[in-house]
């Protein structure tokens, strides 16, 4: 043992220190000994099945598995011994003997460990003569993921993944001996969200991905890294691009943020990107009504004459914009047009973001994800994480079931989390407030101990109609009692960064409260409606689709106001808009996403825009030429160096470091690899070294080049990015724009103010796949996405007379409409509809503070 | 002044004049490539009429020229291109950029990629150098530019009759010797002339 | 048809005239030297006696573009030889042709690089590809034979107008 308490172990004749305990393939990895592996993945357990990281350990009589021995003082270990060597050599000849050799039209063929590890470590000829075992090929076993059995090489990872991670075990090992496989059970389909990741680590052919069939080959591909545009996790991803469409996306470790994982909107959600119908051109609405592609010049100028109105100007951001985009866009609103009225947030409309600074310096997260593992309590208030927010639903899974800690759920009906809480707390759509309050001064009767330090508050903006100025002070006071361990869930990939900069009515950029505070985004689609507005200018977002009362958005873009629409597709507020600029996707520019624990990453391009799109940020930048005001940017840099000028928050980041780099293999790089610094040294060191083991043992090769790794291999490059957004001193105090406190004190149970008869409340919620702008382009989603449904208490289905599965009458739009009853654990008198599924769009329903439904029987 | 010479000049040029030429009077005349000549491609079908391609896409990573595009599709249910998985929904071969190097032919797993000795391949349009699957697939017969009337196999050689012609006017001087000498040495070691 | 015919109108006296001009075109044309890599080394070998290239009536290839009315570019036109081959072009007198002779003039070949220009006829219109790396004489033969007919039938100008690439090119260089 050396002085500071670490093991100190000779891997190949060197020594090096480590963390007594840690896995020895781990330390020998960081060392720059690479021992070859299957079953062994860093985000799994051991479980040492696959036996090829036998290595020689100094004193043990037989071979030991690397992933599945702790390293020890004193521990002397050959990987490259003769006896070892022979092992990996043998269990390669033993995997190959049934897997069938099709390679040629294999998707994982050019990226496959086995490929790659048969080559570097295994025997070149293959004694096995007799006929290889067989089964059916190809079985698709979702829509998503296919399944050949003959393949695989039984290293249970994904079985694990399922297990360990998911937590809905659709897929298992089925029969014993020779006769093992991996199979989904009695032809169920493979129906997890995180399916797409089996087929990440699968490290054979066995599970490929439907979407990306036979449609390329990884050396025809062009990669960059890049961030997930959807939720506000911000999974770090590659996009994977050939003859210029996006063709793949996979998952890129972090080990701050998903770990090695994402979710299946975000891998396989990315169709949209090179689909048909994007934007491509500025569109000019002409004098008859139809549009004509004008050209920049003329959409320019059109767009400048409606936003020279000052404060008759009302500007909507959607969530998708990176933070560089809500510069421009708090930028272009504030100063150069002059107006307080601007808005990010529309499906969370009414979320009081800016009540956070109650606990701190920033409007957002004070806890990161990493605090959720080291928690005692969870406190979960919001929408279902497993819908919105997929991978934080694997961090809170992994903080209850790895890290002991103890989940709190607060919700009107049943949820994902249940599974592992340690306690539900079922209340009213619209009492959250007062079981959370109930948390805080111990009158909500939790089993004892179980609210305790430290513990993460959770909050996101859940549903139209919930009180969420109380909710969320609820749950700040919750937060402010145990710690001020904050995580705030916004909805999208660019929701915090859309804060940060200050596209808000109530905050100006580093959270200084605004001098004059503007209209809400409730509030400005009100305005237009009425003619009190002259210009909306609306920067990737759809109202008409997203805002929470359908109705409202219609009117209020049919209204006198001109409506500019800012787009990367033709959504139903481009068709309503009179100047439409295209927007760049996320694959093809650069630029940064701020995610939920207030972490910058960024963005790389890949693939050109289609036509003249450009980021929103210069379409905004040339919207102020075009009034008259030159901000001279002319790229990225530029524009963080305006912003590191100009927002306090962001003075002191580091742009440069934020760049992710594609992973480069650094296993082999015996002598270039530092641990923890890994990121800005190997990858971009063009050195080489020798191959240690295997045929080409001491052969030289260089870093990049000739080498095909799989994603496998390089996935251990830069499993810890920087990013996170440092403290800075404190600017506004969150007046929180005319919201006091908790508005309305704890109203009665729901069940005791409704009368029979009354209309039902009605609480939405979104569901992973369904019908917006993005995800639905990806056809294969779109084929799982949930039919329309309404959950309802039991009591209430049988006061109707029906039962579960039955159809149920609602009236949508003034037009009637079945719909599909499931009974669940929702509180009496309430109705839960899903938001955007196929056919129905929930905000046609929404109206008001207290939206409700009335349901009959047909 | 300048009789004599154009007189010995000419004398050379009627000497010669009626000799059997070596020139081949390609397009009619041609002799046959040597059968390893690498000329256009053919894509090879199985003994049952299915595609031997399986479109892999190897021979387009082999191709060091990007000559080749390939993309896969997945064989419906129902009468299928290939056996297998997988077929080439798309095959192209740039012949514009092909440098006829046979590293795809090398490639191709299942030989369903062959090089055939035609040459005749010229053309006026860039789209219509670029090859599709249907040009490229066994079953369309190949058609040369132009007719042929006399094909020689790729042995044949000219240099011998040439010599057996020769050998009658051996008189016009030692070094004209020496070089027959050194053509006959030639033809003597090289394949054509071992076999004719 | 082009020729006579396009300005004295199309009757049997013009376009027989215009035939004979095309046949007497055809017959004797006058290749430009422009060898620039292994090409031309085929290309060579297409005028010695086993192909010999005087039987289309195009022995003899000329240095100077003043007295060449086809171009043979054979090899790599890299980006510095381009505005030479342009000048080149323009200097020949009209009527005038190119082939494009080999994978390299054609489309770079394997040289997808920065300093070859990807296709000679980026710069001048190509009349004629030739495959091949390099083409053997014969595929320059059949190359030449199809631009003969061509020729004969004419129809060069129309093409000539409608393929012109770069006027700037021409203007600037």
């Amino acid at each position: 043992m050396t002085g500071n308490g670490k093991a100190e172990v000779t891997i190949n004749g060197t020594k090096v220190e480590a963390e007594p305990g840690r896995i020895l393939i781990d330390v020998a990895e960081e060392m720059g000994v690479f021992v070859p592996r299957f079953c062994y993945h860093p985000g799994l357990k051991s479980v040492a099945v696959c036996r090829m990281c036998l290595v020689q350990v100094e004193g043990q009589g037989k071979l030991l598995p690397a992933c599945a021995t702790p390293v020890a003082d004193g521990m002397s270990v050959n990987t490259v011994d003769e006896q070892a060597v022979d092992a990996q050599k043998g269990m390669l000849e033993f995997l190959l003997i049934n897997h069938p050799l099709d390679c040629p039209i294999c998707d994982r063929g050019g990226e496959c460990p086995l490929q790659d590890q048969t080559y570097a470590h295994g025997p070149g000829s293959s004694r096995y003569i007799e006929p290889k075992r067989t089964y059916e090929k190809a079985l698709e076993i979702s829509d998503l993921v296919v399944l050949d059995r003959e393949r695989c090489v039984l290293c249970w990872r994904c079985v694990r993944f399922s297990d360990e991670i998911a937590g809905d075990q659709f897929i298992q090992l089925v029969d014993r001996g020779p006769g093992t496989q991996i199979l989904t059970f009695n032809d169920e389909p493979f129906d997890s969200y995180f399916s797409g990741n089996t087929i990440q680590i699968c490290p054979v052919g066995a599970l490929t991905s439907k979407p990306y069939r036979f449609v390329s080959r990884p050396w025809d591909l062009k990669s960059a890294p890049s961030v997930c545009a959807y939720c506000s996790v911000g999974c770090p991803l590659t996009n994977d691009v050939r003859r210029g469409e996006l063709v793949r996306t996979q998952a890129l470790p972090n080990e701050n943020v998903n770990d090695f994982w994402t979710c299946d909107k975000g891998r396989f959600g990315y169709h949209y990107v090179s689909s048909q119908d994007r934007l491509d051109t500025p569109l000019v609405r002409q004098a008859e009504g139809a549009f004509e592609a004008t050209g920049w010049g003329e959409a320019l100028a059109t767009a400048a004459e409606h936003l020279g109105k000052g404060a008759r100007v009302g500007v909507i951001a959607g969530g998708h914009l990176t933070t560089e985009d809500a510069y421009a866009v708090a930028r272009l609103a504030k100063t150069t047009v002059g107006t307080p009225h601007v808005d990010s947030r529309i499906q969370d409309e009414g979320a009081p973001y800016e009540l956070a600074l109650r606990l701190g310096s920033v409007a957002g997260s004070t806890a990161t994800l990493n605090d959720l593992a080291g928690a005692r309590t969870i406190v979960w208030v919001g929408p279902d994480p497993k819908e919105v927010l997929p991978v934080l639903y694997l961090r809170l899974r992994e903080a209850v079931l790895d890290h002991n800690a103890k989940l709190i759920v607060v919700a009107p009906r049943r949820m994902s989390l249940d599974a592992f809480a340690t306690h539900v707390v079922r209340c009213d759509p619209a009492g959250e407030a007062r079981a959370v309050k109930g948390l805080v001064d111990g009158s909500e009767a939790t089993p004892a101990g179980d609210v305790g330090d430290p513990l993460v508050a959770c909050w996101g903006p859940s549903s139209p109609g919930r009180d969420e100025t109380a909710v969320f002070a609820a749950v700040i006071e919750l937060a402010a009692a145990h710690g001020s361990k904050l995580l705030m869930c916004p909805p999208h990939a660019g929701s915090q960064g859309l804060i940060d900069m200050g596209v808000y009515p109530s905050l100006d950029a580093s959270y200084v409260d605004a001098s004059t505070p503007g209209m809400t985004t409730r509030e400005m689609l009100e305005a237009a409606a009425a003619g009190e507005l002259d210009t909306l200018l609306i920067v990737g977002a759809d109202p008409i689709a997203d805002f929470p009362d359908a109705e409202l958005a219609e009117r209020a873009l049919a209204g006198g106001a001109a409506v500019i629409v800012v787009e990367i597709l033709p959504t139903e507020t481009v068709a309503r808009g009179d100047v439409v600029f295209p927007s760049a996707a996320y694959a093809e520019r650069d630029g940064t996403f701020t995610n939920l624990e207030r972490r910058l990453q960024k963005l790389e391009p890949v693939m050109p825009p289609p036509g003249s799109a450009t980021e929103p940020w210069k379409i905004c930048a040339r919207l102020a030429a075009a009034l008259g005001e030159d901000w001279g940017w002319t790229g990225f840099d530029s524009v963080w160096q305006d912003i590191k000028a100009n927002v306090a928050s962001h003075a002191a980041i580091d742009v440069e470091r934020l760049a992710q780099r594609a992973p480069a293999p650094a296993p082999f790089n015996e002598s270039g690899y530092e641990p923890g610094t890994s990121q800005a040294g190997s990858a971009a060191a063009g050195a080489g070294g020798t191959y240690p083991t295997g045929h080409r043992s001491g052969a030289p090769f260089q870093t990049g080049q000739n080498w095909p790794l799989s994603w496998e291999l390089r996935a251990f490059e830069a499993k810890q990015r920087p990013g996170l957004i440092p403290a800075h001193e404190p600017g506004g105090r969150g007046s929180s724009n005319g919201r006091g406190e908790a508005s309305s004190g704890p109203s009665p149970a729901l069940a005791a103010r409704r009368k029979s008869g009354d209309p039902f409340v009605l609480y939405t919620g979104r569901f992973i796949y369904d019908e917006g702008a993005m995800v639905s382009r990806t056809s294969a989603l779109r084929a799982i996405q949930k039919k329309p449904f309404i959950e309802m208490h039991p009591e209430d289905v049988k006061e109707l007379g029906l039962s579960d599965g039955d159809e149920a009458a609602i009236e949508v739009g003034g037009a009637p409409r079945r719909i599909r009853i499931v009974v669940s654990d929702i509180s009496k008198g309430a109705v839960f509809m899903p938001y955007d599924q196929a056919g129905l769009r929930a905000n046609r329903l929404l109206k008001g503070d207290q939206p409700t439904v009335v349901v009959t029987t047909p | 002044m300048a009789l004599p010479e154009i007189l010995t000049g000419m004398r050379t040029v009627f000497k010669n004049v009626y000799k059997k030429k070596e020139t081949t009077a390609y397009p009619e005349v041609r002799r046959q490539p040597f059968p390893r000549f690498k000329g256009r491609h053919i894509l090879d079908r199985h003994p049952d009429g299915l595609e031997k391609c399986i479109g892999c896409e190897l021979c387009a990573g082999a191709c060091p020229a990007d000559a080749i595009l390939v993309v896969g599709a997945d064989n419906e249910p129902g009468p299928r291109f290939s056996p297998g998985e997988r077929y080439a929904q798309v095959y192209q071969i740039n012949y514009l950029r092909c440098i006829f190097c046979g590293l795809c032919v090398e490639a191709c797993p299942t030989e369903a990629l062959l090089m055939t000795t035609e040459y005749e391949i010229s053309g006026p349009s860039r789209e219509g150098l670029v090859f599709t699957k249907d040009q490229l697939i066994v079953d369309e017969p190949i058609v040369r530019h132009w007719p042929t009337e006399k094909e020689y196999p790729p042995e044949h050689n000219l240099l011998k009759e040439l010599e057996a012609s020769r050998s009658e006017t051996d008189a016009v001087g030692g070094a004209r010797n020496a070089g027959d000498q050194r053509l006959k040495s030639t033809a003597a070691s090289g394949r054509g002339g071992a076999q004719s | 048809m082009g020729g006579v015919s396009d300005t004295l109108g199309a009757n049997f006296v013009t376009t027989k005239l215009d035939r004979l001009v095309n046949w007497s075109r055809r017959s004797s044309l006058w290749p430009m030297t422009f060898g620039l890599a292994c090409c031309a080394i085929e290309m060579i070998g297409t005028t010695m006696p086993r192909h010999d290239l005087a039987r289309f009536g195009m022995e003899a290839f000329r240095s100077s573009p003043r007295q060449a009315d086809l171009m043979i570019v054979s090899g790599r036109v890299s980006q510095k030889m381009a505005p030479v081959l342009r000048q080149i072009y323009d200097q020949m007198t009209e009527p005038k042709w190119v082939i494009s002779m080999g994978a390299c003039a054609s489309s770079g070949g394997v040289f997808n690089n920065y300093a070859l220009v990807q296709g000679v006829d980026q710069i001048v219109p190509v009349d004629i590809y030739v495959p091949g790396c390099p083409p053997r004489p014969e595929m320059l033969i059949d190359g030449i034979m199809l631009l003969h007919e061509r020729i004969l039938s004419g129809d060069y100008t129309a093409k000539r107008v409608a393929d012109e690439p770069l006027d700037a090119v021409s203007a600037g260089v």
